[in-house]
């Protein structure tokens, strides 16, 4: 542990520390709890200062804003679910193939003609690649939020518990130099596990498949990252709920 | 900050870590226009007052699942965020300097005095005990916490050693607990 920061805590609650020296306190602080116990002595009046402020009303529209900012963090609506029955004597195709067939399925999704259009070409491929989806798999599908709305990806978990999990996404937007999309599994308790990097690869549709089976998780999301590895930093890009909430 | 409300508060916070926009909306009802006064009153203009209450409630909501107790009540907590980013803001603009003791002072009185007749009692409490500390103190709390200025640039604006802004923010956050404390028993 540091020396103690008794002397700096007044300064530090009212916020007149210099940002380097603040940090410095606030360290200490993390592991003192003798420090930390001065410091809520100190708050309880710090924390009475806003109240000889002059009450002013802040525009209505400040609440509304606010709360449609929340709004983009909370998981995107499932916007389908669906549980296809097993057919056994299929083997699974490569993944590459299934992109292309899995863009009927989007293009219902999402109405695109663009998409219609690519998967008219590939419909000898998508008889076969509707199989693979079909082991009693389900799908969910994560819309992209904030700057990329217009963005999506469905994961696949496959129904056959050793069968890889992949996602579809279409209109990804291209990354700058360093930066990655990286795909994570969340748990109940808020844990988040990396289950793929990637960058994009210029197709309008493009699959990547997970290292972690998704069965235990609740939630499944995309991120912006600047390294393959780590805890999450970046911003989220499109997110949804992949099992029921446990309470 | 009346002692029945804080059970509330606390459910609240674990309402809000559970991502429930409702309860986003009640902290807002309750605390948003204080949050609005303070930042409003630190950097004195409408604008940048708002930019800096939405981030405060969105910090909020996306660190709630972090939120400790003993850190302080939710109120503080709140409007610890609010305080730290109004600073921020105002140290940031490029153009800030420590203006003269007079401008800021008088800007503080105007603030102060301007809407006091809806003060609850609790409020004028604080009113009166920090205007009850000697005049130097009084000063070195306020342009602090309300002006953002650094204990060495209030050393500098107040032609005092940095020893003695340090003691006169002890002493007189001190007289003012003791003060509070008086009257809450
Ligand atoms: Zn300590």
């Amino acid at each position: 542990m540091t020396e103690h920061v008794t002397d700096e805590l007044e300064l530090y609650a009212v916020g007149a520390l210099r940002p380097g020296e603040a940090d410095r306190v606030t360290a200490h602080l993390a592991s003192c709890p003798a420090c930390r116990e001065q410091l809520a002595e100190i708050a309880t009046v710090v924390d009475a200062l806003p109240d000889m402020v002059a009450m002013r009303e802040p525009p209505a529209a400040l609440k509304q804003r606010i709360l449609a900012a929340a709004a983009v963090d909370l998981p995107a609506p499932v916007k389908r679910e669906t549980t296809w029955s097993f057919r056994p004597g299929r083997s699974w195709p490569a993944v590459g193939g299934l992109a292309a067939a899995v863009l009927l399925l989007l293009a219902v999704d999402l109405n695109s003609l663009r998409e219609l259009k690519l998967a008219n070409q590939e419909r000898a491929e998508y008889a076969g690649t509707l199989d693979k989806v079909s082991r009693g798999g389900k799908t969910w599908y994560m819309a992209g939020l904030d700057q990329w709305r217009g963005s999506g990806g469905t994961l696949f978990a496959p129904g056959k518990p050793d069968s890889t999990a992949f996602v579809v996404f279409h209109d990804l937007q291209k990354l700058q130099t360093g930066a990655v999309y990286a795909v994570w599994l969340v748990d109940a308790d808020g844990h988040w596990v990396r289950g793929a990097n990637f960058r994009t690869d210029g197709q309008p549709v493009q699959s990547v498949e997970l290292t972690v089976p998704v069965d235990t998780f609740s939630q499944c999301a995309v991120t912006l990252e600047m390294s393959t590895e780590g805890k999450r930093a970046g911003p989220l890009v499109m997110q949804s709920r992949i099992a029921p909430p446990t309470q | 900050m009346t002692p029945e409300m804080l059970p509330a508060d606390d459910a609240l916070m674990v309402a809000l870590a559970a991502k429930d926009l409702t309860a986003l909306a009640t902290l807002y009802d309750r605390y948003g226009r204080l949050a609005y006064a303070l930042a409003y009153r630190i950097l004195g203009e409408s604008e940048g007052a708002e930019d800096v209450v939405q981030d405060a409630f969105i910090s909020a909501w996306r660190g709630a699942a972090g939120y400790r107790r003993e850190r302080g009540n939710p109120r503080g907590w709140l409007l610890s965020i609010v305080h730290h980013r109004s600073v921020d803001v105002l140290r940031r603009k490029t153009a800030f300097r420590p203006a003269p003791l007079e401008v800021a002072e008088q800007r503080a009185s105007d603030e102060d005095t301007a809407a006091s007749a809806e003060r609850n009692v609790e409020q004028q409490t604080v009113r009166l005990a920090l205007q009850a500390l000697p005049e130097a103190q009084r000063r070195t709390i306020e342009l602090a916490y309300f002006g953002g200025y650094t204990h060495v640039e209030l050393a500098e604006l107040m032609g005092v050693p940095l020893g003695t802004v340090k003691g006169r923010m002890r002493i007189g956050l001190q007289k003012m607990r003791r003060a509070l404390e008086g009257t809450r028993a």
